[in-house]
């Protein structure tokens, strides 16, 4: 702290006894001397700055300046950030908040919506072509997949587009997609025989086909 | 006082006009004397209030009761007065350093057409030399220094309103001092 520092300190805190040595020694400088009596001055004066009043219309004259009623309905509420540092954050949809505050319910949406135009375009295209699980022994004409009798398959048979005939045996689940699946008398489907033939079924078979 | 703030409040939010007059009423004093510390001048400080009382009444709809109301109102103040400030700056162009000099400014080359003191008028003479003095120090130094002398508040409190650590607040309030003796020395009639 300067010399000068301490002669304000002085002012602002008074003077203890202990002090009052050391602020006798500080003023026998003359410089010093002329510095304190300019310091006691100005916190005078400064504590003698008149108070300023505000005029005496001043509330007719804010509530003449107000902007009329529904021009204040019409204002959008905005945030008190705003008001902070005059940094100016355009106000969040209702909507904007609703989905930020969801987004578990947000993923399985878009989850669901994804996976069903996946499945139902597949749906669409297994109309148009016949498409089948290749398997050794099994005949394939135009719309129609046979396991002739004697043939066995050794996994699941699955025809898309087409009848599915099984006059031998297949160790496993045998589905027809868009088409009819036949189980001859001497045929044995060790699984299930399914015909899928309706959108819910096939979209069902789908999930099924995931786990 | 803070019942009837929120019951005015509340009014004013469902479309009452008048019920916001008498909350100007009991805050304008408190608006003024904020404005008045940042922008040191009368006039434009009633200015400043009354632009606060309009932004406050368009903006009532975001007032969150959960505050206080009068830190809400005093917040919105301090930013008005400021933005006025900054707006000013350059027409401040006479107390301006000239390049090249060390501390001389504008105001130096001026004529110095104060009467010359005859002791009865020298008191009053020098409170206005004071307002002069106030106006030429930094918004740093003066604001600190105004709220120290006109609201009676201590370092501490002083720190709290402006932001700033009690130790930055004393060093600024001492050289705030220091510079108005300077300012002062420089004249006749202050010894």
């Amino acid at each position: 702290m300067t010399p000068e520092e301490k002669l304000q300190q002085y002012l602002e805190d008074g003077v203890l006894p202990e002090e009052s040595e050391e602020l006798r020694q500080l003023l026998e400088d003359e410089k010093l001397y002329r510095a304190y009596l300019q310091y006691e001055r100005i916190d005078a004066e400064l504590k003698a700055l008149p108070r300023p009043k505000l005029s005496a219309d001043f509330t007719s004259r804010v509530m003449a300046s107000l902007p009329d009623q529904q021009t204040v309905k019409n204002v959008e509420p905005i945030s008190n950030a705003h008001t902070r540092r005059g940094k100016i954050t355009p106000p969040r949809s209702r909507q904007m908040v609703w989905l930020q505050k969801h987004p578990a319910l947000i993923a399985a949406v878009l989850f669901f919506s994804l996976m069903s135009s996946a499945t139902l375009g597949l749906w669409n295209s297994s109309t148009e072509t016949m498409t089948y699980t290749k398997a050794p022994g099994i005949i394939v004409t135009d719309n129609e997949v046979v396991v002739p009798a004697g043939v066995t398959v050794d996994r699941d048979l699955t025809v898309q587009g087409g009848n599915l005939r099984v006059e031998g045996t297949v160790k496993g689940n045998a589905t027809a997609v868009h088409g009819r699946a036949y189980l001859a008398s001497a045929g044995e489907v060790t699984g299930d025989l399914e015909q899928i033939d309706q959108i819910f079924e096939w979209v069902w078979y789908s999930i099924k086909q995931l786990f | 006082m803070e019942r009837l703030t929120t019951r005015l409040v509340d009014e004013v939010k469902t479309g009452n006009h008048d019920s916001f007059a008498e909350l100007v009423e009991l805050y304008k004093d408190g608006v003024f004397a904020i404005a008045y510390k940042v922008l040191y001048d009368r006039g434009e400080a009633e200015d400043a209030a009354q632009e606060a009382f309009i932004r406050a009444y368009t903006r009532i709809h975001t007032y969150d009761s959960q505050y206080k109301f009068k830190t809400w109102l005093y917040r919105i103040t301090t930013n008005v007065a400021i933005d006025r400030l900054r707006k000013r700056k350059p027409e401040y162009s006479m107390d301006a350093e000239i390049a090249g000099t060390e501390g001389l400014t504008f105001q130096d080359h001026l004529p110095d057409n104060t009467p010359q003191p005859d002791d009865q008028v020298v008191h009053r003479e020098i409170r206005s030399e004071m307002h002069e003095a106030i106006k030429q120090l930094p918004d740093k130094y003066r604001i600190p220094l105004l709220l120290k002398y006109m609201d009676d508040l201590s370092l501490k409190e002083i720190s709290v309103m402006t932001d700033m650590p009690v130790a930055t607040v004393k060093t600024r309030i001492f050289r705030g001092r220091e510079m108005l003796k300077t300012i002062f020395q420089n004249r006749e009639g202050f010894n």
